[in-house]
């Protein structure tokens, strides 16, 4: 929801390690980050803080996780990937190798999916063919059918 | 992921949107949705008007086929649209329409508009023809194109303008256009443009203008309707103003039959010229042949179940080379039978008046009671009929004799009895069920002069097996042949064990008199000089899968001569080849309408062959070696170029004495648009034997 | 010679068994006499014509009687005809998904003249009765050739 963004971010793992100094907090081991509807699961995740105290998050795991509700219903917005880089202040996610958003039922597919979490704008790249295995990458998008267009 | 019916799958370089509103999709773009398929180097959709916009070039896949266009746009739940610059492949299998339109409309399911469009029927490539028309309507729901203000070029030659046409899209229907027929004969340039119009789906019509260069402009035309309960045809002909007879001519043909409910059926059935020359001048070499008496009838038919009542009143009108026909102006026949205790009593009734110009006018009345009495076993049959034929004639005062009442009465007796013997057999590596059937059947009629009795509706059967085993040689009932005789027959089949069809017949039947009592024709009493009657005998039969040999023979013992003899051996090894000889050989036949007898022989040959790849010849000879005349000469060439056929037949046929009509017809027929007029193909069908359309057959190497 | 008088030794039903019992002739048309009496000819086959359940149903789909010129005479006129009766029908088994179909055309020659129109149109009608006996006898003795059960199968040898 729109609301997360103001709040804290809450951090779980079994282990971390702070480098107070240049504001990186690495943690290890099922690490869940959660910041009011949002929520982060991943092997790894690098938390920074710039001088603003903005934090922005990079997960990284055998398919990151990553979770929010949508405002006003009570439908979530699911991705995973191999690794999420979340920026709070500026509402943005980017998950890239072999990337996947789920809406509702709507589905998006590609090696890097960039995604606004308030204005649900995102951007699928297929990327560089060596990075999928030599053809040039291909993205998909399902759009399910709307209730009312059952066929 | 599970694809849930009705949704969107986009597959591309890159994707960019906005969820749940909108996205645009760039790099060989494909979406699927359900069976219909995009491919585009761009594409946009719109969530909430389920909006497709594809460009720059966008290939649309539905199941009624192919488009490529610029612009195109689709609304996914509606299935509307719209494209522009279209190439269109619609159709599948082989029936496909291709072509060019400025505009594309896509109107619901199954449904395309195509503005200023250019279509045809051919293989990729291939412009041989098109349609060029303003609109092209596509419904694939009712399998129907409709095109307006259509114009047909043929090698680019612009052949034809129609407003309005419709075809068929599965070929299932007969299509608006039939093809125009060009004909060059003696009456000098014929053109007959026939014209489908499928009203509704129980109502059609047919109509046909046809110029006649030294005769003037005739309109023909064909009305059908199909309902539940009443169905029927009507046909005329009208050609206001015949230069070269300065007359009106006209065909009027009718036929409808009705069923008024259970029992009552009803019917009309008729043909009427304006005059004896009609047929001889518009008719084809059938029609020619077939029309010296036109007859009109009307009649009720009503079956309560345990008899049947038709009433009926008919008349001909006699033509050229004709002979006057009495009129039955009514008749009422009444039939029924009862069985009872396995005896079966059969009532046979007629009342019947006839009128004549020029003959005896007057009330015939038959009732034909009789019982019959059997066994039937799959082994063999016994029948026993006992009845007696009992005529009265009332007839009108005539050639000064006052009006009087005859009757005749004479009792019927018949025995009929067969077996049937049956061996398994091989032949050619196949089991066969070999049938052996002797049959016997004996007829008693005493001889009554019947010389004073006029003669209505009779004349004599040829001797056929049907005609062996029946009571009376004379077809009607105003002659009763005298008989006491004893008729034996031996017929033998060989049915395929596989599906029991036979597959040759062979049998030979004689009938044997035991007494010379005879009756001629004209009904006086008259003495047999010979005490049986000609040998008949028949083999008729697959000889194998490609040839087919029909033959009868009837041998006159009293003469020692062949009293008759026909044969027809046909070859049709596969479609549009097949190959006929039919030799006709008549001692003393009838030969004419006026009723002459003399000797016959004519012999029949004709055939339709591949000549060249997709050149087929189609040639007949029907000539008389009695009379060293042809009778009927059809030649012609066929060529199928894969997208269309065109047939030029030239034939030759009597309408008169040493008087023969010529005609060369063309004909062009577009693959799949437009059905033949089924005037040349009618032609073709009655003359050569086996004949097929060479439409349908696969491009031949 | 190896003759024998069919189904007299042993019954048909039992030489050659059908592969139903019972059935109902639904729209005979025309052939609603022969029929009958070839299948009381052929005694394998109870003869129900009431709407009782029999396990098939014969029903007679169309019909069609025909008549081409064979032959003309010197003024053109014709001499001969070809009569031709064809007819399609379908046996519906209990044990046959759809009706198997069967047809059956026969051809009659006749000689004609117009001087005896009115005699050659009696004649025409004893040929043609004749044509829908024989069909009817055929049809019958097919009903004996049936394939065992089986999904629709084209009939085998379509007439000529």
């Amino acid at each position: 929801e729109k609301a997360d963004s103001s709040k804290p971010i809450e951090l779980a793992a079994d282990r971390g390690s702070l480098d107070q100094k240049q504001g990186i907090n690495i943690l290890e081991g099922n690490v869940v980050a959660t910041q009011g509807t949002l929520s982060m699961r991943a092997d790894k995740t690098i938390v920074t803080r710039d001088a603003q105290g903005n934090q922005t998050l990079q997960a990284f795991g055998n398919q990151a996780q990553f979770r929010q509700k949508l405002d006003g219903k009570n439908e979530y917005i699911e991705g995973q990937a191999n690794r999420v880089d979340y920026t709070s202040v500026t509402n943005q996610v980017v998950l890239t190798g072999k990337a996947r958003v789920k809406r509702g039922a709507d589905l998006v597919t590609g090696e890097q999916i960039t995604y606004n979490t308030v204005t649900e704008i995102y951007q699928v790249m297929g990327g560089s063919p060596a990075a999928s295995g030599g053809t040039k990458g291909r993205v998909t998008v399902i759009i399910q059918p709307k209730p009312q267009d059952k066929p | 992921e599970t694809i849930k019916a009705g949704a969107l799958q986009v597959e591309a370089d890159t994707i960019s949107g906005q969820m749940d509103s909108q996205l645009r999709a760039t790099g060989s773009v494909k979406a699927t949705r359900d069976n219909q398929q995009f491919e585009a180097d761009w594409l946009e959709y719109y969530v909430d008007k389920q909006l497709i916009r594809a460009g720059d070039r966008a290939r649309m896949r539905q199941p009624e086929g192919t488009v490529d266009a610029d612009a195109l746009e689709a609304y996914l739940a509606t299935d509307s649209g719209s494209a522009r610059n279209a190439d269109f492949a619609f159709g599948q299998g082989k029936r496909v329409l291709r072509g060019h339109a400025e505009g594309l409309a896509m109107q619901g399911k199954g449904s395309y508009q195509l503005q200023t469009t250019r279509a045809n029927t051919c293989a990729p490539g291939d412009d041989s023809w098109y349609l060029k028309a303003g609109t092209i309507d596509l419904d694939y729901g009712r399998n129907v194109g409709v095109a307006k203000h259509a114009r047909l070029e043929f090698e680019g030659v612009p052949i034809l303008y129609t407003p309005w046409m419709d075809f068929p899209l599965d070929g299932g229907r007969k299509s608006g256009l039939l093809f125009p027929t060009i004909t060059t004969g003696s009456d000098g340039l014929e053109l007959a443009l026939p014209y489908y119009w499928n009203i509704a789906p129980n109502y059609d019509a047919t109509i046909t203008p046809r110029y006649i260069e030294q005769r003037g402009l005739m309109l023909g035309l064909e009305g059908r309707y199909l309902q539940p309960d009443y169905s029927g045809k009507i046909y005329t002909e009208q050609l206001p103003n015949d230069k070269k007879t300065d007359s009106n001519r006209s065909l009027w043909a009718l036929e409808h039959t009705q069923t008024l409910n259970q029992q009552t059926t009803f019917g009309l059935n008729g043909r009427y010229v304006s005059d004896e020359d009609y047929y001889d001048d518009f008719g084809n070499s059938s029609t020619a042949a077939t029309s010296s008496s036109l007859l009109r009838e009307a009649w009720v038919n009503y079956n309560p179940g345990w008899a049947n009542f038709n009433l009926s009143a008919s008349r001909y009108q006699t033509l050229a080379g004709g002979s006057e026909q009495y009129a039955r102006v009514p008749k009422l026949a009444i039939s029924s039978n009862k069985t009872l205790w396995g005896i079966t009593a059969n009532l046979e009734s007629e009342i019947t008046r006839f009128e004549h110009r020029n003959l005896q006018d007057g009330w015939r009345t038959v009732a034909y009671p009789s019982v019959t009495w059997g066994v039937d076993k799959p082994w063999g049959f016994f029948q026993a009929k006992f009845g007696l034929h009992h005529t009265r004639y009332q007839l009108d005062a005539y050639n000064g004799n006052a009006a009087n009442t005859l009757d005749r009465t004479l009792p019927i007796t018949t025995l009929d009895s067969g077996l049937t013997f049956e061996r398994d057999t091989q032949l050619q590596g196949q089991n066969f069920t070999q049938t052996l059937e002797p049959r016997i059947y004996f007829v008693h009629i005493p001889r009554v002069d019947q010389s004073n009795l006029p003669n209505f509706d009779t004349s004599e059967n040829d001797l056929s097996f049907a005609q062996l085993f029946s009571e009376n040689r004379f077809s009607g009932y105003d002659r009763i042949n005298a008989a006491k005789q004893v008729t034996t027959a031996l017929t033998s089949r060989l049915l395929d064990n596989s599906n029991g069809l036979e597959r040759l017949r062979v049998g030979i039947g004689q009938r044997f008199y035991l007494n010379d009592d005879d009756i001629t024709l004209s009904g006086a009493e008259s003495k047999r000089t010979e005490n049986s009657s000609d040998i008949l005998s028949t083999v008729g039969g697959d000889l194998t899968q490609a040839l087919r040999l029909d033959a009868t023979y009837q041998y006159n013992q009293s003469l020692g001569k062949t009293e008759r003899f026909s044969t027809q051996l046909r070859y049709s090894p596969a479609a549009g080849k097949t190959l006929s000889l039919r030799y006709r050989f008549g001692r003393n036949e009838l030969l004419d309408n006026d009723g002459n007898y003399g000797p016959l022989r004519t012999i029949d040959i004709a055939g339709q062959w591949p000549i060249a790849r997709n050149w087929y010849a189609v040639a007949r000879q029907n000539y008389s070696l009695q009379d060293k005349k042809v009778l009927q000469r059809l030649a012609g060439v066929e060529y199928n170029q894969g997208c269309w056929i065109v047939r030029v037949v030239n034939e030759r046929y009597l309408t008169d004495i040493n008087q023969y009509k010529n005609a060369v017809f063309l004909q062009l027929e577009l693959k799949d648009l437009s059905s033949i007029g089924n005037n040349p193909m009618e032609t073709l069908r009655l003359a050569i034997p086996g004949y097929s359309n060479i439409n349908n057959i696969a491009d031949t190497e | 010679c190896g003759f024998q008088l069919r189904g007299l030794v042993t019954p048909l039903s039992q030489s050659a068994p059908l592969s139903f019992t019972t059935l109902r002739v639904a729209k005979a048309g025309s052939l609603d006499a022969a029929l009958q009496t070839a299948l009381r000819r052929d005694g394998r086959i109870r003869f129900e014509d009431v709407q009782g359940n029999t396990d098939a149903v014969l029903n007679i789909v169309a019909e069609e009687d025909r008549k081409d010129v064979l032959g003309v005479s010197l003024a053109g006129d014709v001499n001969e005809y070809m009569l031709i009766y064809s007819v399609s029908a379908t046996i519906q088994r209990l044990q046959d998904e759809v009706p198997l179909p069967l047809t059956v055309t026969l051809r009659r020659t006749m000689s004609y003249s117009d001087s005896v129109t009115l005699g050659k149109e009696r004649e025409e009608a004893l040929l043609r009765a004749d044509m829908r006996k024989e069909a009817a006898e055929q049809l019958v003795r097919r009903l004996g050739y049936l394939p065992a059960a089986s999904k629709a199968k084209a009939d085998a040898g379509k007439q000529p």
